[in-house]
């Protein structure tokens, strides 16, 4: 009796698993296993023409693939993260990445007011990634067996709740870890004022740091002496948001600019009203395409 | 490594697949046990065996001398709690008395000493509970010594319970591991269950709610809000309970796979009627410990009230140090002795449960004792409990802001576990279960959903909570 319990248990338990893993209709079917994204990003010696540099906004918002579509020949991979503070240690690890022997050295910097608090040194996902200390076995298996642990990742709860509610045809909130250090994402509906709420919170007790913005200054000043190209500009979000980060993060995106100039890196002026947000603070996946191509372009008229 | 890696589901399938052959002869039985939980404990740091092995060493000898010179039996019993506790001491409490002697020193103006900062050996608090409690029983006559070093080094070892226990006694353990037990179907149905439902407790519910927590208590405190601690310490109190009970499930659900049983160690505890009672059903191998060596040996309370009051509060008191060396777990345990001796006195539970519906408010009264004691447990400081105990008791701020910091999910892993807890309180006689055919025919597929859950509904794998004890 026991053991016809005990089998009839594990098959249903492993029908259910298989149908879930077939009928997850959320967070990633395709793309990468995201421990090994993160491992990938951390841990790579490969070396690049042009890295990206910067917080979520960066990571979600520009797709280096497509930026090679444009800039044939030019190896590029996203190094952003999800909070990250433009301090020492990670200024120093995107410098690493560039390739010595590439006469197009590149640091493309994505500038969010977020990553210029004290509070996302705190919450540094960079750092955090940095202190890990993964066994040979964890980094054996996220390596090798990343497509078998991809499929029973945790379903997303907040997804899950939302499907609960009865909302799961309305409501999708995806993210796709692709092997270039891009995290493409969407979420419908949008959800704007949640977020605004969230970030006017953070902002009201971490405005912008003066120091790390001369810290950032003062780097690019150096990478400049090095013979690396720098380009800047600041990740499209909603007016409302822009706002709220010079009023209550005090950024003065002005003076910011000036200065970013006068270090002799490249400012790129992007038009926010054409390209739409989900959350206020990232680009919806094809709007990301398109600002991507819109940088590419740029860089290659500069050059 | 950890019940909740995928190493450790590697290893589980390794031992046991070989445990059938080996289980057969006591020898290979064994060795086979020792070797796996070396490899098991030493997947952290391969020093900590040192101390595993010199406190299997001085134990094992000590019994063995109590019994062949039992004129000197004081003196090794004496040089065995000396090397045991002295381990104990060094790695877990050293610190934690320099840091108190500095405190006295800087009154004086004097010099402070210098902190040693020892990693703590994963497991110690258990496993020197369990030699001792067996160096006891031999030389109370309890128990008769175990004549060979494998014998007791496998059960001082065993994996299941190296790390969390539940601390086994050795009458209990000693004869189990002599004899051939090979399990039965319905143990390995049995283990099965406890194995799930350990993991889903530690995985889905403990995982699940212990950043909601970490985000309440883990810094500054900015909000001052009565029903956001209320909530905030009831998430902690579940998430305890799930971590370390999800933890002995699982202990347990292995032994029985190698055909053993091991103690039950927590039974219903935030159902229980008095804190009395809670302690009866709140990790039950480490309080029968405390009362059987502790206070019993201080002389329990055969000689008179006050005598006995003074030896509950120094039993509570070591009790709360056991769990670590911190003024806030010294003051818990002080706090639970408080209730208990109130309880003594004024039989409070008894009373009221005779009122109608008095059962009822018996188990909320004891709820809300235990709540208020886990703040301290949780705290990061004396004075970070006492700001969040001055917020939970101050009627003045109701404030309903911050709540949705709780999410929507929390709320209900919240409600499923305490579904369970009902659930399976109500229908806790498993023979009720056995008679009714629905339930035979739905548990297994219940089973199947809650291995579902454990694999999709999974929070960040983290280490058990009990572990830095």
């Amino acid at each position: 009796m026991y053991r016809k319990k005990f089998i009839k248990s594990l098959s249903a338990a492993a029908v259910f698993i298989g149908l879930i893993v077939f009928i997850r209709p959320f967070s990633g079917r395709t793309g990468i296993y995201v421990e090994k994204f993160w491992l990938d990003k951390i841990n790579s010696s490969d070396k690049f023409d042009i890295v990206l540099a910067g917080d979520s906004r960066m990571l979600m918002d520009i797709s280096p693939e497509h930026m090679a579509s444009i800039l044939t020949r030019c190896r590029i991979y996203n190094f952003a993260f999800e909070f990250t503070a433009f301090e020492n240690e990670y200024l120093r690890f995107i410098e690493n990445k560039l390739d010595p022997a590439s006469n197009k050295k590149t640091i493309v910097l994505g500038i969010s007011p977020l990553a210029l608090t004290n509070q996302a040194i705190k919450n540094s996902q960079y750092l955090n990634w940095q202190k890990k200390q993964l066994s040979k076995f964890e980094k054996f298996k996220i390596r090798y067996f990343g497509k078998i642990l991809k499929a029973f990742q945790p379903i997303n709860h907040k997804v899950l709740f939302r499907i609960m509610q009865g909302e799961s045809k309305d409501f999708i909130y995806y993210r796709e870890y692709r092997p270039d250090g891009w995290v493409a994402s969407d979420m419908i509906p949008p959800q704007i004022e949640n977020s605004i709420k969230m970030y006017r919170e953070h902002y009201h007790r971490n405005p912008v740091d003066g120091r790390l913005v001369e810290n950032l200054i003062n780097r690019i000043r150096l990478w400049r002496k090095k013979g690396i190209s720098v380009y800047g500009f600041r990740p499209p979000v909603p007016q409302r948001m822009r706002y709220m980060e010079g009023m209550l993060g005090k950024f003065n995106e002005k003076s910011f600019v000036l200065l970013f100039k006068k270090a002799g890196g490249i400012w790129l002026d992007i038009n926010t009203e054409q390209y739409e947000s989900y959350d206020a603070s990232h680009l919806k996946e094809k709007e990301a395409i398109r600002l991507s191509i819109y940088i590419a372009e740029k860089l290659k008229m500069e050059n | 490594m950890l019940f909740n890696s995928l190493i450790f589901i590697v290893f589980a399938i390794i031992f046991f697949s070989l445990w059938p052959l080996l289980n057969r002869n006591k020898a290979s039985r064994w060795a086979f046990i020792i070797l796996a939980s070396l490899v098991f404990y030493g997947w952290w740091n391969p020093y900590f065996i040192i101390i595993l092995a010199f406190v299997c060493v001085i134990t094992y000898s000590s019994a063995i001398a109590i019994i062949k010179y039992p004129k000197k039996k004081k003196i090794y019993l004496g040089l065995s709690i000396t090397c045991v506790l002295g381990s104990l001491i060094i790695f877990k409490y050293f610190d934690f008395l320099i840091q108190n002697t500095n405190s006295l020193l800087a009154l004086a103006d004097l010099k402070n000493l210098p902190v040693i900062k020892l990693a703590l050996p994963i497991g110690i608090s258990f496993y020197t509970f369990q030699s001792l409690s067996y160096v006891f029983d031999v030389y109370k006559k309890r128990l008769a010594p175990a004549e060979n070093i494998l014998h007791y080094s496998a059960y001082v070892c065993m994996f299941p319970q190296l790390i969390s226990g539940p601390i086994n006694r050795g009458g209990q353990m000693l004869p189990q591991l002599a004899e051939y037990n090979r399990p039965t179907e319905q143990q390995k149905w049995e283990g099965f269950k406890l194995l799930v439902y350990g993991y889903f407790k530690k995985a889905v519910i403990a995982d699940n709610i212990v950043q909601a927590v970490g985000v309440a208590f883990d810094g500054p405190i900015f909000y001052h809000s009565l029903p956001y601690w209320w909530i905030n310490v009831s998430l902690f109190a579940v998430q305890i309970y799930c971590d370390f009970s999800g933890y002995t499930d699982i202990s347990r659900g292995l032994a029985k796979w190698m055909g053993f049983e091991y103690t039950l160690n927590f039974n219903h505890p935030y159902m229980a009627s008095g804190i009395r009672d809670f302690w009866n059903r709140w990790h039950i191998s480490l309080t029968t410990w405390f009362r059987d060596y502790i206070f019993l040996g201080l002389g329990g309370a055969f000689h008179g009230v006050a005598s006995g009051l003074r030896n509950l509060l120094i039993t509570f008191l070591l009790c709360g140090l056991w769990h670590g060396a911190s003024w806030n777990f010294i003051i818990w345990g002080g706090l639970h002795a408080s209730y208990i001796t109130i309880e003594q006195l004024t039989k409070w539970p008894k009373k009221l449960r005779r009122l109608p519906g008095g059962k009822f408010i018996t188990t909320f009264l004891t709820l809300f004792q235990v709540l208020v004691a886990w703040v301290f447990f949780r705290s990061q400081s004396l004075s970070q409990a006492i700001s969040i105990l001055g917020t939970m008791l101050d009627f003045s701020k109701l404030s309903m802001v911050k709540l949705y910091q709780v999410s929507s999910i929390t709320w209900i892993f919240l409600c499923l576990v305490v579904v369970k807890e009902i659930f399976q309180y109500i229908v806790h006689n498993e023979e009720i279960l056995s008679r009714n055919k629905l339930w035979q025919a739905v548990e297994p597929y219940w089973i199947a959903l809650l291995i579902s859950s454990c694999i999709f509904l999974r929070g960040n794998g983290s280490a058990f909570v009990y572990f830095k004890f």
